[in-house]
């Protein structure tokens, strides 16, 4: 039975499906948006951050300089693209759109930059290691690592800080969250900067992995989305199990069932799932006011 | 009416102009040729996404799947030797049953979750595709069989891949037109408006977003075939996601549910491309900007916007304005108030119907969390009868009445009866089939819909569910006239609930009760927002409603208004009931006058001083 590395290798693919999960529901939650150009937001910065790494900077130092950046671009994002739309009525489905012209825009850019072939980025560390019977770059184990720390960093961060407390309350009712004097736009700002900061991290061993394209985001993103549905738009605790599972689901499918229906599989699990579970697993059904 | 007909032939007629100017004449070259025919049938696909975007609020990025389904379909159907006159509403239907299917299926989330699974049946169609070889030529693509037409007696060949997609084109807006405008749309606008306004009408928001999906699925299906004898060859590459986003680009840009907008957005992305030729990078950089610039400054869309500005120095200004000033009817005699009392009284019994059964609440208990809202709350409304619910601001009076009416699930709860039926195991779409109906503190009206409209869906889908056979002879428009008369809304009849001053909306909601016809109407602070006169008028639909025999379920803070017309009052005070009687026995009660005012008098006291 080869189902133990299989299920290894989910999991260490699910890590990055995990981190984009985690930012799109910050993002949602705080602003309503869901953020289809998150993942093109690491991918351009993964570029820049190859620039520098061309230029002799240290791997560690372009990453933590590609968090912040990541990080700053969603927040100017969020600035200059969402908050400007207001509150006008179906706005989720409007600032959504405007995300998914955000990311033909940037993907346009690095394109007309960069080109279109793939480049190879390098990663933080080489060789592999030996698990349970399967071998995997220690790289990819890395990501795994780092991303676990990262989550449980987040969930520091929401859990025990005050701020953290302040973002969780303007999450679950913005008006009172004002009126007991909360700064909603910062708190906006925040949120859009952790969201895509964690992307990027993903983006950055993503690339590794593979190489450097400008659609790099595309195939990883719509499995994050996956298991956002799975875990529910409203969870970070939900969001982080639905990327892992939605990793190992995939490998799973691609193993024993057939690698050309992948998508096809995972996304009528989903279905099935959100039968038995509308708001997903762990996720609340938003309910209206009268 | 006219103006619907109007618009209709000038759609029509600007199909032919152009299959004229370009298809006949032959003003322009091939190269033409092929762009009108791309721009036609992207205007097809570019309204299937408009068309449910404005009829539901949801932005589909899978409708590339259906034009796929409707492109492969036509191929090989045409491979059997069918002629495209059959393909056309086969390929429709099928493409609607999958519709309505998916849209079946995915209507039980929220329309966000709706939203991104349409993601997901892009995805998915691409690897079947992919892999149905024999249908689709796999990843290769497939050439365009010759397709046979029944009404030219041939094989048509590119050079008929114009006509075909502007007949395509205006049969398809033309239907679009009608369904949209008609009693269908008007339902879909009433939902897309107002969710919860419309379960209380009795629409079913899944049922109703699932055949809005369906249209839009038979939309873009005809797309596919258009395109499909257009272009000539088949791959998976044009019906990939980058296809669904400009679709959405198209959309955007040309803003929803218009047809220039559709005509101009398709223009859009499919001349931006022509324009930067061999420029990938920078028409995709064009697209996305101008995308992201029209929705932060013109979030409609470039048609919409253009027409409003048209628009906007000759009519809305004064309109608006005049809407300020209409109100009602100001009847100055005493006389004409008793008159319109007794008028409306009338009304309201000619249009209500009697009461049979009884509303029993008992034992009811709802908690948020560890919050307790309502505890053991019991109460009836014997049919006929008024009750009154009051007490002070978080008493529970609103969660009383959103249990009712099935937006909030009780804790536990012993009887939650309306006659023979237990109220909480029906869905709170079907209880106004039980007879349930309810007015909004805020009135709730819908946005999308004029006050003529909002009252014809309530006389018909709202009737229908609430009366059913018993529903008269009076047809919806016979009823929307007799309220529009009755309440003075005729001057307002064509407007747009937020161009109404809010006493005339409130007016307008109850307007919306009487036309649904409930047995049990649970009233939300009807009295609130109301001027004086309007006040009167409402009192007096009160009066009508409890001639006619219908139970009522008042919840109000004009504790005044409530006493005059109540049968019996129930005071509810932190989530309890804390006294229930007659009005006489309630304005006496201690616990009541604590409950509102404090501890401040002892009327006991002082009564017995007095005595």
């Amino acid at each position: 039975m080869d189902v133990i590395p299989v299920i290894v290798s989910g999991i260490a693919s699910g890590s990055a499906y995990a981190l984009l999960a985690l930012g799109i529901v910050i993002i949602f939650r705080s602003t309503d948006t869901v953020h289809f150009a998150i993942g093109d937001t690491g991918t351009l910065v993964v570029y820049i951050a190859a620039l520098a790494v061309a230029q002799g900077a240290p791997l560690m130092v372009a990453l933590v300089i590609s968090l912040l950046l990541g990080g700053l671009i969603g927040s100017a994002t969020q600035r200059l693209l969402i908050r400007p739309l207001g509150h006008r009525r179906n706005i989720v489905f409007i600032a959504l759109v405007v995300t998914i012209g955000l990311g033909l825009l940037i993907r346009a850019l690095i394109g007309a930059v960069w080109g279109h072939q793939a480049t190879p980025f390098p990663p933080l560390i080489s060789g592999s290691v030996s698990i349970a019977g399967v071998v995997i770059a220690a790289n990819k184990l890395l990501a795994t690592g780092i991303a676990l720390c990262a989550m449980l960093l987040v969930g520091w961060f929401f859990g025990r800080t005050a701020l953290g407390a302040a973002m969780r309350a303007s999450a679950e009712d913005p008006f009172a969250a004002r009126l007991i004097g909360l700064n909603a736009d910062r708190i906006a700002l925040l949120s859009w900067f952790l969201g895509c900061s964690l992307a990027t991290l993903a983006l950055f061993f993503l690339a590794a992995e593979s190489s450097l394209t400008p659609t790099l985001a595309n195939h990883p993103l719509f499995r994050a989305f996956a298991g956002v549905f799975l875990g529910g738009l409203t969870s970070m605790p939900g969001a982080v199990a639905g990327g892992f599972a939605i990793g190992v689901l995939d490998n799973l499918a691609g193993r024993y069932v057939s690698a050309n229906f992948r998508d096809t599989i995972v996304f009528g699990v989903i279905v099935a799932i959100l039968f038995l579970r509308p708001a997903g697993f762990m996720g609340a059904l938003r309910t209206e006011r009268v | 009416m006219k103006g619907d007909t109007r618009r209709r032939i000038a759609i029509v007629l600007v199909f032919v102009l152009v299959w004229v100017v370009v298809g006949r004449a032959e003003l322009v070259g091939d190269y033409g040729k092929l762009l009108a025919t791309t721009i036609a049938f992207n205007a097809i696909a570019v309204l299937s996404i408009s068309t449910l975007a404005g009829a539901t609020g949801i932005w589909s990025l899978g409708h590339t799947a259906f034009i796929a389904l409707g492109a492969y379909l036509c191929a090989n159907l045409a491979k059997m030797q069918i002629p495209l006159e059959l393909i056309v509403p086969a390929v429709a239907a099928a493409a609607a049953a999958v519709g309505y299917f998916l849209g079946l299926s995915a209507g039980r989330f929220s329309i966000l979750y709706f939203g991104l699974l349409t993601l997901a049946v892009a995805l998915t169609s691409m690897e079947i595709i992919g892999r149905m070889i024999g249908y689709t030529g796999g990843d290769q693509g497939m050439p365009m069989p010759p397709v046979p037409s029944w009404l030219l007696q041939r094989n048509l060949n590119s050079r008929d891949a114009l006509t075909v997609a502007l007949a395509l084109g205006a049969i398809v807006f033309v239907i679009t037109d009608i369904i949209i405008k008609g009693s269908r749309g008007r339902r879909w606008r009433a939902i897309k408006s107002h969710r919860m306004a419309s379960i209380s009408m009795g629409l079913v928001p899944h049922q109703e977003n699932a055949l809005a999906f369906a249209l839009s699925a038979a939309i873009a299906s005809a797309a596919g075939i258009a395109g499909a004898l257009a272009i000539g060859y088949l791959e998976p590459e044009s019906f990939n996601l980058d296809a669904g986003v400009m679709l959405i680009v198209a959309t955007v840009v040309g803003g929803i549910a218009s047809f220039w907008g559709a005509v101009l957005g398709a223009a859009f992305v499919v001349g931006t491309p022509e324009v930067f030729r061999g420029l990938h990078d920078v028409s995709a950089f064009a697209l996305g900007f101008v995308m992201v610039a029209v929705l932060l400054f013109m979030p409609r869309g470039v048609v919409p916007a253009l027409i409003a500005l048209l628009c906007w120095s000759r009519q809305r200004a004064p309109a608006a304005a005049q809407a300020k000033h209409a109100q009602h009817a100001q009847p100055d005699a005493a006389d004409d108030h008793e008159q319109l009392a007794q008028r409306i009284t009338a009304l309201a019994a000619q249009l209500m119907p009697a009461a049979k059964s009884a509303l029993v609440v008992e034992n009811l208990s709802v908690s948020f969390g560890g919050l307790k809202a309502l505890s053991d709350v019991s109460l009836q409304v014997p049919p006929g009868q008024t009750i009154g619910l009051i007490g002070p601001n978080g008493a529970g009076k609103t969660t009383l009445l959103n249990v009712l009416s099935g937006y909030v699930t009780s804790s536990s709860c012993k009887q939650l009866q309306l006659g023979q039926a237990d109220l909480a195991a029906v869905a709170h779409y079907r209880r106004l089939r039980q007879g349930f109906g309810r007015t909004f503190q805020h009135a709730e009206l819908f946005n999308e819909l004029t006050i003529r409209e909002m009252l014809m869906v309530a006389a018909s889908v709202g009737r229908t569910q609430a009366l059913g056979a018993a529903a008269g002879v009076l047809t919806p428009e016979q009823i929307t006239q007799l309220i529009l008369e009755g309440l003075d809304l005729n001057e307002v009849a064509e407007r747009f609930p937020d161009e109404l001053p809010f006493g005339i909306q409130k007016v307008a909601d109850i307007g919306r009760i009487l036309a649904i016809g409930p047995s049990l109407v649970a009233l939300d602070e009807p009295f609130s927002g109301l001027d004086h006169s309007e006040t009167r008028e409402l009192r007096a639909i009160l009066l009508g409603m409890k001639a006619a025999g219908v139970s009522i379920l008042i919840i109000d803070h004009a504790v005044h208004e409530v006493f005059n017309i109540a049968d019996q009052v129930v005071v509810l005070d932190f989530g309890q009931v804390i006294a229930s009687g007659t009005p006489r026995e309630i304005q006496r009660n201690p616990d009541v006058q604590r409950a509102y005012f404090g501890s401040v008098a002892h009327p006991t006291k002082e009564d017995a001083a007095h005595a």
